[in-house]
């Protein structure tokens, strides 16, 4: 039997609560649902009390319970051609994933510069996620070598030639979200059952408090016709946009998932959707909105475990740190996140390879992360194995006796590579006297030299040039209506 | 003559199959020294795998002890004068010293020596000086390596350089010391030869001294 640590940072009845008083705020004040009739008109025939003036959606409760029987408990994710299975994303399982939120880019030689990303950079990153073997989902960022209009897609792109992972990524216009969806059904090479396998996960942030913009609303609705597996992510600031409590944030941010669960299974009854929260601290120095806060993990934490509670899989941006370089805040603010959200089963953790309010993205902290998220998974997939053959006792017995070295007993040879996580080349445990041959390198310094060596002598991934053609062929057809006749892509 | 599947199975520690094979090729008339070469790759291969980091001691030491039974099962299809095939690199007697009763680092020295292609003489632990001179006098290693785990009796590395000297051996032996406490700055004070700081260390410096 394995055992999978776990931590629960509320009582079962304490997390009822939180559930009830989010049903009371549906009920009482509702939900702002702004400027789409498609969306009031669902709400007002499941029996929804709207108001058409003000878009404000009011919700009973069993009108929320009807909707959270049918959301799936989990999701089964595949490569992105969508052939092969990966992981199932719920109950007890967790991945860690990308985040392409950043506007920028540092490099290793400039540190005191960021800079605009372009394509190589996004070409590097997800052939740098390819091999980053604990973080599961790649998730592409801002590129501003194409008109600004078809980035989301050209993006999704470049990320799909260059990794395998399933990809966290969103579209920004209707536009841009049907030809993602075109893209997908390339990538997927026609096949019948499609939607049941699906290799991507769309983010919908609905603007606390408790308000969806017409987009927002637009997109989400879209996911789930396209059985795209959507993220309702609020992200309230606490103090400034939700309660400045940990827990009233987690009240808030309960209804406003509520109010997207509910819209989900409304547009299609089984449809996927995941749990999440991107709830921060307010630093009430600076005005900034803190990613790396212990209470900005701990509210993330407290959000999926109500979502948990209500069997969905759930998201947090954990993971990611206010620093400005890869460094020492940098790998512990990650740690704390990864090792809290592992524990408290938040199934996706949004957030590696990123600095500074998650606007910079860097590799070398990829690299780092991906052998903290290796500890982290080691800690709660890896488990602690408790059985006979584990508790050893006549092995003991046998060594004692025979006065013999473990290391000659074939039980260490059977069991220590999943007993222990074989780390590095990152993490350290040499000697000095390699330490001082391998150049006094920092974790810093050894992350950019793993990275440089990967691009150096790991080969794109191979890819179907049929397919890879069409892809670039339906994003140049956008990218033409805004002036731009190639990519850049095509001029590499 | 390469046997690759010996190779293969003694270099993934499979053991039942190993012996089987080993049997198997012995009772068909192979050559004992086509199953010695294959064995060896085995264990080179392994070694390799170990600098790379993808083979971890374990394998290293248990694939150690199944080349051991093997030697068991080849002893009666030996010709006379086939043991000099398995060409040795040097001879190495290693002990711990006196008064220090650990042995898991010299082991390991000991393990890494034997699969680096070394006679190893391993004397145990808790070992007098005394006796590891007279067992100088007699086998006439080409290295001695001295372990020690503690403060309190890593003085014994120094006493045995001594008398290394006293007795008018130092330039017949090259000497290697080791241990927690140990450092290049004590093996210089004291005249050693090389410092391992670990198992693979040592190896490279045994490999170095004898160069």
């Amino acid at each position: 039997m394995i055992i999978r640590p776990k931590l629960q940072l509320l009582e079962e009845g304490q997390i009822r609560q939180i559930i009830t008083d989010a049903y009371h705020i549906l009920d009482d004040v509702g939900v702002l649902f702004k400027d789409n009739e498609e969306c009031l008109n669902l709400f007002e025939g499941a029996g929804a009390r709207v108001d058409r003036k003000t878009g404000i959606v009011k919700l009973s409760s069993d009108i929320i319970d009807r909707a959270l029987q049918t959301v799936p408990p989990a999701i089964p994710f595949y490569d992105k051609d969508h052939q092969n299975k990966l992981f199932n994303l719920g109950g007890d399982d967790c991945q860690i994933t990308g985040d392409g939120v950043a506007l920028y880019i540092q490099d290793y030689e400039k540190p005191k510069v960021k800079r605009p990303p372009v394509t190589q950079d996004q070409i590097i990153h997800s052939r740098l996620h390819e091999e980053c073997k604990y973080i599961g989902f790649t998730a592409p960022f801002l590129l501003t070598d194409v008109p600004r209009e078809i980035a989301d897609n050209y993006r999704f792109l470049l990320d799909y030639l260059y990794c395998s992972h399933p990809t966290y990524c969103s579209a920004w216009s209707k536009e841009g979200f049907d030809t993602m969806d075109e893209m997908i059904k390339i990538m997927g090479g026609g096949v019948t059952d499609l939607e049941m396998k699906p290799a991507h996960v769309h983010p919908n942030d609905p603007s606390s408090p408790l308000h969806w913009s017409p987009v927002v609303i637009q997109n989400f609705m879209d996911c789930l016709r396209t059985n795209l597996p959507a993220v309702v992510l609020p992200i309230p600031l606490a103090g400034a946009t939700s309660p400045v409590t940990m827990v009233g944030t987690t009240v808030q941010t309960t209804a406003e998932n509520l109010s997207g669960v509910v819209l989900s299974q409304l547009v299609r009854k089984g449809g996927f959707l995941i749990w999440g929260s991107g709830a921060t601290a307010f630093d009430m120095r600076t005005g900034t909105a803190i990613q790396s806060a212990i209470e900005s993990i701990m509210m993330m934490c407290l959000v999926a475990q109500v979502g948990n509670y209500l069997k969905m899989p759930t998201l947090g941006n954990l993971g990611r740190t206010d620093s400005k370089l890869p460094d020492e805040q940098g790998s512990f603010e990650t740690s704390n996140a990864y090792i809290l959200g592992y524990l408290c089963r938040v199934n996706m953790m949004r957030g590696a390879g990123i600095l500074e309010y998650a606007s910079v993205i860097n590799h070398e902290k990829l690299m780092i992360d991906n052998e903290i998220a290796g500890q982290a998974q080691r800690l709660v997939n890896g488990g602690i194995e408790f059985s006979e053959e584990s508790r050893a006792v006549d092995l003991i017995k046998e060594m004692f006796t025979k006065n013999q070295s473990y290391l000659r007993a074939k039980h260490t040879l059977l069991n220590f590579r999943k007993e222990f996580l074989m780390t590095g080349p990152i993490i350290d445990r040499g000697t000095r006297t390699a330490f001082e041959e391998g150049g006094y390198k920092s974790a810093r310094e050894k992350a950019h030299d793993v990275w440089k060596k990967i691009i150096a002598e790991k080969p794109p991934r191979p890819i179907d040039e049929k397919k890879k053609q069409a892809l670039i062929e339906v994003v140049r057809k956008r990218a033409k209506k805004y002036g731009d006749d190639q990519l850049p892509i095509e001029k590499m | 003559m390469k046997i690759q599947d010996l190779t293969k199975a003694i270099s993934e520690c499979n053991q039942e199959e190993t012996l089987k094979l080993v049997s198997g090729y012995a009772n068909k008339g192979v050559g004992v020294n086509a199953i010695l070469d294959s064995l060896s790759q085995g264990l080179k291969d392994l070694g390799e795998k170990f600098s790379c980091g993808e083979a971890f001691i374990p394998e290293l030491v248990f694939a150690g002890e199944i080349f051991k039974e093997t030697v068991k099962i080849l002893g009666p299809y030996m010709p006379k004068g086939a043991e000099a095939h398995i060409k040795s690199k040097g001879k190495v007697v290693i002990a711990t010293v006196k008064g220090d009763l650990h042995d898991i680092g010299k082991n390991l020295v000991s393990t890494f020596l034997s699969l680096g292609g070394y006679e190893v003489i391993d004397l145990g632990i808790d070992v007098p000086n005394e006796k590891l001179i007279q067992v100088i006098q007699d086998e006439k290693p080409n290295v001695v390596g001295l372990s020690s785990l503690l403060t309190t009796t890593m003085l014994g590395q120094r006493q045995f350089m001594a008398m290394l000297k006293e007795k008018g051996l130092r330039d017949r032996v090259k000497v290697i010391v080791g241990g927690a406490p140990v450092s290049q700055a004590w093996a210089d004070e004291i005249g050693a030869d090389a410092f391992g700081a670990d198992a693979v260390d040592a190896k490279t410096k045994v490999d170095t001294i004898l160069s």
